[in-house]
């Protein structure tokens, strides 16, 4: 034990310099900047400067290619949701009443009510209505191209000046997600039972409707 | 050393080693203890949970040592035993010197000190009794949360007050980083705690939340008081100033800036909204800002001069291995986004075993070595016992480093080539029985190390003090003063 400790021996590793010193010299350091070169420029802070700034620039670009679109039920940053319209994603039927009930409480409630009565007369009622809950298909066509001159429900014939409009066109321009969903919504909405609308099956009614250009009739839709 | 041109003057009569280490020595102590034999018994954990990982019929009729409970058992001891107990232990130290405090009544601490290494216990014992709460790193039953909490926070707060009733006027860099520790771990901790548990947040969101936690632990705990050692002990051991050390605040900020995003990139490929999976790849590579100016920092200021510094000291070597393992973390975390490497595989726990081990733990050991004699006023009794640590755990951290990096990307290329579930296991078994190999490296080192410092420790308590060696003269002597950079 009293053999004296040289500088480095691991049993007493002896300190270099004092802690006032350390602590003063670097305090020094970082109020002194590198000095240019002469007639030049300090190399070292460029060079990091640039470094930074490409890095930023490709943390951008990689951000944007990977971003998903910064939609929460995005999990794939490859595919951005808007641009791919062939990717939809899966709601449950619960989410499907919710974002048909925003639609109809936006736009459909104006002609059809609050509670889904219409006005006699004049617009045709969705509870109870056997247009709402029979056939699927025939209800999609609605939808998508509209109805005009006369239309008969629950035995009352209904002629309005004012047609049901064509959702998948202009102004309205619906997407066949969005045209599910108000289905889904009006058929278990105001006392109606029918099961949902898919949105596969509305896209497969469009496909096959595709060439349609104005409003149908109640002839041209017989309940299938 | 005497050859310094500016010699101890009149003006500093008093040695370096003096009172701030005294007030200190009594919680460092009991950390320093209590943290290393929360090192050992986590070992023990991890050993046996490495080995059922390819001998799954080791002790397979234990209930309480099951694979499920011995593996998060052993990474809590490691991590809120051993890693927050020798964190504290050396931010205090550190604190103490730097701000040149003198602590009294440090030995309140001792009560902080003891409900933290109870709550732990009951944390652990309560993992190995099957209540672990199944999310990683936070496995502890959320019943012992609170007390940890105020537990820390009782313990930390002696760190912040060393800094405010200290004396120095000057913050040095390793000052930053101790506070960012400091006040980092308990929001992340508490955070996490209330958003998975107590109110518990719903789907998704709990993994990220989960991941934010786990990244922001290792980053903005383990990370920064293995980088405060570092800042400190080199200039102190080599005698020069840090290299670049202009940017070094530039450093610091940019650092702490991105390092709480980093938690997510740990998602990459999980089902979690794809933007989070970005950003979180986004501040990995930012981190190569900070990565480049602490790489100049440490481990340039370390190989400037040569390598023969490193031959003659082996307490600087634990340094520079941390120095250089810190640089190796980041720099493969942004490489593995640029090159879409497979997460979920051994590389990610390998990933964590080097900030763990490679930063945290070896700046650690470099900084017990350092600080030990210096509180005990005695020098450490086996040399011997250093080296031999030294040899150790750096084999072992090679070894085990490579064995599951290796391991991991063959698991990554099978997965990739749709190989048989059971196929993949069977390939990654070499690699995990190398691991375990370098598990017995390490432990042999960790049990050097707790020899070495049961004796410089606790020897004068056991024996008779009559006999305790004079103090030696390095310990009384003032350090030199540092020269200016050139």
């Amino acid at each position: 034990m009293s053999a004296p400790f040289s500088g480095h021996d691991p049993r007493l590793e002896s300190a270099a310099v004092s802690d006032d010193s350390v602590q003063r010299v670097h305090a020094r350091l970082l109020q002194e900047k590198p000095q240019p070169e002469p007639g030049g420029y300090a190399f070292a802070p460029l060079m990091l400067l640039g470094f930074m700034s490409g890095l930023i620039l490709f943390c951008c670009i990689f951000l944007v290619h990977n971003r998903g679109g910064f939609d929460p039920l995005v999990y794939n940053g490859q595919i951005d949701p808007k641009a791919s319209s062939n990717v939809s994603v899966e709601l449950t039927v619960p989410e499907m009443i919710a974002k048909g009930q925003s639609a109809y409480a936006q736009t459909c409630i104006q002609c059809h009510g609050p509670a889904g009565l219409g006005q006699p007369g004049a617009f045709p009622p969705l509870a109870g209505s056997e247009w709402v809950n029979g056939s699927e298909e025939r209800l999609i066509r609605v939808l998508l191209h509209g109805l005009k001159d006369q239309i008969a429900v629950k035995g009352e014939a209904f002629t309005s000046s004012n047609k049901m409009p064509a959702f998948s066109a202009a102004p309205y321009l619906w997407k066949d997600d969005k045209i599910a969903y108000a289905l889904t919504y009006v058929r278990q909405a105001f006392g109606n039972t029918s099961g949902p609308v898919s949105v596969d099956k509305v896209k497969e009614i469009h496909a096959a409707t595709a060439d349609r250009k104005s409003e149908w009739t109640q002839a041209e839709l017989p309940a299938q | 050393m005497s050859a310094h041109p500016h010699q101890s003057s009149a003006a500093t009569p008093a040695a370096e080693s003096g009172p701030a280490d005294a007030s200190v020595r009594v919680p460092v102590l009991f950390l320093l203890t209590s943290g290393i034999l929360w090192l050992l018994a986590g070992s023990a954990l991890a050993f046996i949970a490495a080995i059922k990982l390819h001998t799954p019929g080791f002790l397979a009729d234990c209930e309480f040592l099951t694979y499920g409970r011995v593996y998060p058992a052993a990474l809590n001891a490691l991590a809120y035993g051993w890693g927050v107990n020798a964190g504290l232990a050396v931010a205090l130290w550190l604190m103490v010197r730097l701000a040149r405090a003198n602590l009294p009544g440090g030995s309140l601490l001792l009560v902080a000190g003891s409900f933290w290494n109870l709550g732990v216990m009951l944390g652990v014992l309560g993992i190995l009794a099957g209540w672990s709460t199944s999310v990683p790193w936070l496995e502890m039953p959320r019943q012992v949360v609170p007390l940890l909490l105020v537990a820390y926070v009782l313990c930390a707060a002696w760190v912040i007050g060393a800094l405010r009733h200290g004396s120095s006027p000057r913050l040095y860099a390793s000052q930053w980083w101790l506070l960012a520790a400091v006040f980092s771990f308990p929001w992340l901790w508490a955070a996490a705690e209330a958003m998975l548990f107590f109110a518990p947040v719903r789907g998704t969101v709990q993994s990220v939340v989960g991941a934010w936690f786990t990244g922001g632990f290792l980053l903005l705990w383990f990370m920064p008081i293995g980088l405060a050692v570092i800042y400190y002990l080199l200039p102190k051991l080599i005698g020069k100033p840090i290299r670049g050390y202009y940017v070094a605040p530039f450093g610091f900020w940019s650092y702490i800036v991105c390092a709480g995003w980093v938690g997510a990139s740990r998602l990459t490929g999980a089902p979690v909204p794809a933007w989070t999976q970005a950003a979180g790849a986004v501040a990995s590579l930012l981190m190569l800002v900070p990565l480049a100016i602490l790489t100049v920092n440490l481990l340039y200021s370390v190989l400037a001069d040569g390598l023969s510094v490193l031959g003659r000291s082996v307490v600087l070597r634990f340094t520079a291995v941390a120095a250089a393992a810190f640089t190796f973390c980041l720099g493969r975390a942004s490489l593995m986004i640029l090159l879409g490497s497979p997460r979920l595989t051994w590389l990610a726990v390998s990933s964590d075993y080097l900030i763990l081990y490679g930063v945290f733990s070896m700046a650690v050991f470099s900084a017990v070595y350092y600080l030990t004699p210096r509180i005990v006023r005695r020098a450490w009794p086996y040399a011997g016992l250093i080296n031999a640590h030294f040899t150790l755990s750096f084999i072992g951290l090679l070894v085990g480093g490579v064995a599951l990096e290796l391991g991991g990307q063959q698991q990554g290329r099978d997965l990739a080539n749709g190989v048989a579930f059971t196929e993949v296991t069977a390939h990654s078994l070499p690699y995990l029985q190398t691991a375990t190999i370098a598990g017995v490296l390490l432990i042999l080192g960790h049990l050097a190390f707790a020899l070495n410092f049961v004796k410089i420790a606790f020897c004068p308590f056991v024996r008779a003090r009559a006999n305790a060696a004079p103090v030696p003269v390095e310990l009384t002597r003032t350090a030199p003063e540092m020269e200016v950079a050139p």
